[in-house]
């Protein structure tokens, strides 16, 4: 055996991959003084560099990230369903006090027809038992996702969403926004609306998200259950 | 009353659930999806136990800390963008370690054509200490560890790649291959040549004995 088909075997056979000439391996070893020092050397460099990288992820790195992957998950469009007609986005606006601006994403399938009617009270969570709630852990962020059945076109229509005690929406930097609702005016399409909204849970329990449109002459409502685990 | 949420739940997984044992195949293929409908809990359930090994990885291609968290971080989130389109041809691990690797490389072509190749190649310890105030006592302060990395940064790219899978990762010559997008044979020769010139470069920076 060559010197050089012995280092090959020999990575090989030290790097979990079953080496074809064991007994060829410790034949040659025997007699070859600078192989001997080279699998020693190379076994010395195996664990220097595993003792090198086995380090520890840097302070705060999975919150960072967290927020990062939240921010993303509120940005991205939902994927298009078969069928739906163009969807497009909107970006709305901030609070009366404009010092935090949250962005909402506001995705707009014309052609759906489901409905709502009726100028009806925001709803409350009736027997708490919602199987639907959207769980929130404490100190974590959440996207909530929120439907809105609109029937018919409304050229404005003030949009409000009201969180409950125990979530706080976030800001573009991660920080929490002192504001409990936020409010702003678009006008809507007829059809199925997506309200994004990228909340923080501050205390357990339970809650929920109401979301409205009014116009003059009509109030489309819905909610979320919310619990803060 | 009308009332409608799709919602972004709450999931606790183990890294041993999501490891690529074939019974829990449907449950990772669940969280995938669930991923990439922009579940960020389920993400980081899939994500969890390869964090510090993509954050090693990428400390493997940086001079500093914060580089190598900028990387892994930019990378778990293209690996967010994108999760709808892992289909487990490979294992998630390879996955992660080819987007590591291809944002370092995106990095380090932008750094180029900015014309400061802040991206890393270290000709040599002797490069750092020639930026240092000190350089005889940086070269003391600089841990063994911190020297062993600067060692691997001197190596030959080609080689530095396979070594880290290799070596650092544990991966195996067929999952390098994958994740390097290059034939098993080719990673066999690397890891060889690679332990050659890493050699040389312990022994000149005194991180052997000589013999």
């Amino acid at each position: 055996m060559k010197c050089s088909e012995f280092r090959q075997l020999w990575d090989e056979a030290h790097s979990g991959v079953d080496a074809s000439n064991d007994a060829g391996l410790e034949e040659h070893s025997a007699a070859c003084e600078s192989c001997r020092s080279y699998a020693a050397d190379v076994k010395g460099m195996k664990n220097a560099i595993k003792d090198a990288y086995d380090v520890g992820l840097p302070e705060g790195f999975a919150q960072s990230l967290h927020l990062k992957l939240a921010q993303e998950a509120y940005r991205a469009p939902q994927s298009e369903s078969p069928g739906k007609a163009a969807w497009f986005f909107r970006a709305a606006m901030g609070l009366a006090a404009a010092a935090v601006i949250l962005v909402a994403l506001f995705l707009v399938l014309p052609d759906r027809d489901h409905g709502f009617t009726g100028s009806e009270q925001v709803a409350q969570d009736p027997a708490g038992t919602d199987p639907d709630a959207t769980h929130i852990p404490a100190d974590r962020f959440a996207v909530v996702r929120i439907t809105l059945d609109v029937e018919q076109v409304e050229d404005e229509a003030q949009i409000e969403v009201r969180l409950p005690d125990g979530v706080v929406f976030v800001g573009e930097g991660g920080s929490p926004v002192a504001q409990k609702s936020m409010q702003w005016t678009e006008p809507l399409e007829k059809g199925s609306h997506e309200i994004k909204v990228l909340v923080q849970g501050t205390r357990p329990g339970r809650g929920v998200i109401q979301a409205k449109a009014m116009t003059e002459k009509v109030e489309y409502a819905t909610n979320a259950t919310v619990i803060v685990d | 009353m009308y009332e409608s949420i799709s919602m972004t739940r709450n999931v606790k997984l183990s890294s041993a659930e999501v490891d690529s044992d074939s019974a829990q195949c449907n449950n990772v293929q669940d969280y995938v999806k669930r991923a990439a409908d922009g579940d960020v809990a389920a993400f980081e359930a899939l994500i969890g136990p390869y964090m510090q090994r993509i954050y090693a990885f990428s400390l493997g291609f940086c001079r500093d800390t914060e580089e190598a968290e900028e990387i892994s971080q930019e990378a778990l989130i293209k690996a967010f963008r994108a999760i709808g389109s892992f289909r487990g041809d490979s294992s998630l691990s390879t996955w992660l370690y080819r987007i590591s690797r291809n944002v370092f490389l995106d990095r380090k072509r932008a750094a180029k054509s900015r014309g400061r190749d802040r991206a890393v190649h270290v000709e040599g310890l002797d490069e750092i200490a020639a930026s240092a105030s000190d350089p005889e006592q940086d070269l003391i302060e600089m841990t063994e560890n911190e020297r062993v990395r600067a060692a691997v940064l001197e190596m030959e790219p080609s080689y530095r790649d396979v070594v880290l899978l290799v070596d650092m990762q544990g991966l195996s010559y067929r999952e390098a291959a994958d994740v390097l997008d290059i034939p098993v044979g080719t990673v066999k020769s690397r890891i060889s040549r690679g332990h050659e010139a890493l050699r040389d470069i312990f022994r000149r920076k005194g991180l052997l004995r000589e013999k």
